[in-house]
């Protein structure tokens, strides 16, 4: 493992941070990933060099854990500047636990923290939690692997990607056509709303996610709703001229990046009127 | 921690990955022609283009955003694309304007030299200009387009020609009745750009049949003023080019052909009692040149008559020649090519087969002798077989939209299928 520090970057006085909801954002174009307060202030950036490429940002537990390629797998630590080369191999996506371990595949095989541990996965993106993987193949079904016991259940039927594992074993899969798809542990999966880009609020027990409208070429129309598992969808933003995407939620904060702008806005979940 | 079970998958990850993605689809129409919708033909170039980019050593994963017609919003396409890391993302896209206007143009991030977009879309603007011989209208900045925008990865947007275009020839018509491989060309030439770009090696171009028309883009006369169109029955546009078959007047259909090979050259007219009764057909091949006289005097035509079997390599050029010595009214209305085992989409159901669910295909077989062609679904599974001489007509009947393979019984060849309803 190689620690290096970026010569590009812009370190916005770490020492700020302190705990709250910070969120992390891809700018577009993988030019950066800016970490924001919630007063919506940049308190760290790191800047991709001239042909370089920044990707697949994952935040938590004061790391940023991002794609580069050039450099493969990078772990930004948010308290002391220090970035990490974690793997410059055939790298998959990060995937922070909510223990705060680092999941990713190198070459088709699935690493904890740096080691691998002795399971083949050809995906890119995996999500680990509580003893499960989740990840599609390509044949967009779902696969819910459990790394104690090797069971691997297939949930087929749509064209699924990006599954989350959620803490207790529920797993949350988009699809093509727009279904996001709840899948209860050890239970029958079922359409929980109609939409893209969920994200499970655990203070809620719900998720939120985003609905929009296009003309095959830019969005339209886009406005972030929530809804909890089994339960009646409400729509959470109105207004017209912002078009809410990519929601996201941390401590009690709900963010959200306006499409228009590229703009991350957040919101108090207490000031949420559902 | 380390278990020693391995789940069994049928892929491995390394090599260069591309996600494709036809635009539109389901209620998103796109733009809109005369015979066609671009949601259907992108689809069928994307689907092509899969096939051509699956044939390249080192291309290992080819994804695409939508394999049927139904909706797929935009945030769903850049997130299937970023959840599996693609390397590369190219949106297949057809224009429309006021249809007076024809070109091909590419979209990136940026134009930027050092912009991997930028990179890959000049060698994909280069082909695609290549292929259909249009206006090139440049690579341009789609940063404000979503799929462009959202993708982790290099990204890049063609649009690779007006589809409402109606002037001097109907596009929209060239697109529904793939009048000379017009969606194999650009499924190809994006495979050019694409492989060009990476270093990788072009993929043959496929045994599509190539078919031109008298208002096909490669289609010239020697002087307008001697050259009248004249009513003629379907399916070619309904009409053709006639003229006196005088010293001099001379018709022309040249067209790229992107693989070298032997092609049989295929004649269609219309005769009757004010026609000549030798027209010379000049075929130009890699061998030279040489002329076939056909008899377009009488109650012949109205039907496809081969002109025999030639190599090209590169480019084919079939003239029609005028002469005193067998004087009449000579007519250009279509020529097409056809190699070993071709087929051809939608020959026989007519102008409302876009939206008509009876698509049929004609395949041709490559000699005289009673031949069974067996058809196979993607996971391998016989569908039907139809037993023919010199072709064969095969109609998907309570079968899904997809990809089929028609297979020689013999086994020597086979072709790859796109029904689409």
């Amino acid at each position: 493992m190689l620690s290096v520090f970026f010569t590009a970057v812009l370190v916005a006085m770490p020492a700020m941070i302190s705990s709250g909801g910070f969120a992390a954002f891809l700018s577009t174009g993988g030019k950066a990933i800016s970490v924001l307060d919630t007063g919506g202030e940049i308190v760290f950036t790191v800047e991709a060099q001239p042909g370089e490429r920044l990707s697949n940002s994952e935040f938590g537990h004061m790391k940023v854990v991002f794609v580069s390629s050039s450099l493969g797998l990078v772990q930004a630590d948010l308290l002391t500047g220090e970035f990490t080369v974690i793997s410059d191999e055939h790298t998959g996506a990060p995937w922070m636990s909510s223990s705060g371990d680092l999941w990713y595949t190198v070459d088709g095989y699935l690493f904890m923290n740096g080691a691998s541990v002795g399971v083949q996965i050809s995906a890119f993106h995996v999500s680990v939690e509580d003893g499960l993987a989740a990840f599609t193949d390509r044949g967009d079904d779902l696969h819910i692997l459990s790394l104690e016991s090797g069971e691997d259940t297939v949930v087929s039927g749509f064209r699924f990607y990006s599954p989350v594992v959620l803490p207790g074993g529920d797993v949350l899969v988009s699809s093509l056509t727009g279904e996001i798809v709840y899948v209860p542990f050890g239970q029958n999966s079922y359409v929980v709303a109609n939409g893209s880009q969920p994200c499970w609020s655990t203070e809620l027990s719900g998720l939120f996610y985003c609905k929009s409208e296009d003309d095959g070429h830019s969005i339209t129309a886009a406005d972030i709703w929530f809804v909890r598992p089994g339960g009646k969808a409400v729509q959470v933003t109105f207004t017209p001229e912002v078009l809410e995407t990519r929601p996201a939620c941390s401590c009690g904060v709900l963010w959200f990046v306006d499409e228009n702008w590229g703009i991350p806005e957040c919101v108090s979940l207490d000031d949420l009127s559902f | 921690m380390i278990f020693l079970f391995k789940l069994v998958c049928s892929v491995v990850l390394g090599g260069i990955t591309v996600c494709l993605d036809p635009g539109h689809g389901g209620t998103s129409t796109g733009a809109v022609g005369e015979y066609c919708l671009e949601k259907d033909v992108v689809l069928e170039e994307a689907l092509l283009l899969e096939n051509l980019l699956n044939q390249v050593p080192g291309i290992s994963f080819v994804g695409l955003t939508r394999d049927g017609d139904y909706n797929v919003s935009l945030q769903d396409r850049s997130g299937y694309a970023n959840s599996w890391g693609f390397d590369y993302f190219i949106s297949l896209h057809e224009n429309a304007f006021n249809g007076a206007v024809q070109g091909t143009e590419t979209f990136c991030y940026s134009l930027e030299p050092d912009d991997i977009s930028y990179q890959l879309a000049v060698p994909v603007q280069s082909s695609l200009v290549a292929g259909y011989g249009y206006t090139d209208r440049g690579v341009k900045v789609g940063d404000y387009l979503h799929v462009i925008r959202e993708t982790n990865m290099p990204a890049i947007l063609g649009e690779g020609s007006f589809l409402d275009y109606d002037q001097n020839w109907n596009e929209s018509y060239l697109y529904a009745f793939n009048v000379n491989d017009h969606k194999g060309i650009q499924a190809w030439a994006y495979a050019n750009g694409i492989c060009s770009f990476l270093g990788l090696s072009v993929p043959d171009y496929g045994n599509g049949v190539i078919l031109m028309d008298n208002l096909s883009p490669g289609f010239s006369v020697d002087d307008s003023l001697e050259w009248v169109v004249e009513a003629s029955g379907a399916p070619w546009m309904m009409n053709c080019a006639a003229t006196e078959a005088e010293q001099g007047r001379t018709a022309s259909w040249v067209s790229m052909i992107p693989v070298y090979g032997s092609f049989t050259v295929n004649s269609w007219w219309t005769s009757g009692n004010d026609r000549s009764s030798s027209v010379c057909y000049r075929i130009n091949h890699s061998g030279g040149h040489t002329d076939i006289y056909a008899d377009q005097h009488g109650s012949g035509g109205g039907e496809w008559v081969s002109l025999g079997s030639y190599s090209f390599d590169g480019e084919c050029s079939i003239q029609i020649l005028g002469s005193e010595s067998f004087p009449g009214v000579m007519v250009a209305d279509a020529v097409k090519l056809v190699p070993p085992l071709g087929v051809e989409q939608y020959e026989s159901t007519g102008l409302s087969v876009v939206q008509n669910p009876a698509a049929s295909f004609t395949i041709h077989l490559p000699s005289s002798v009673e031949t069974e062609v067996l058809f196979y679904n993607p996971a391998g599974r016989r569908v039907s077989s139809v037993i023919g001489t010199g072709s064969v007509q095969w109609t998907p009947v309570d079968l899904p939209c997809g990809v089929y393979f028609a297979v020689e019984s013999h086994r020597l060849q086979s072709i790859k299928l796109v029904y689409i309803r």
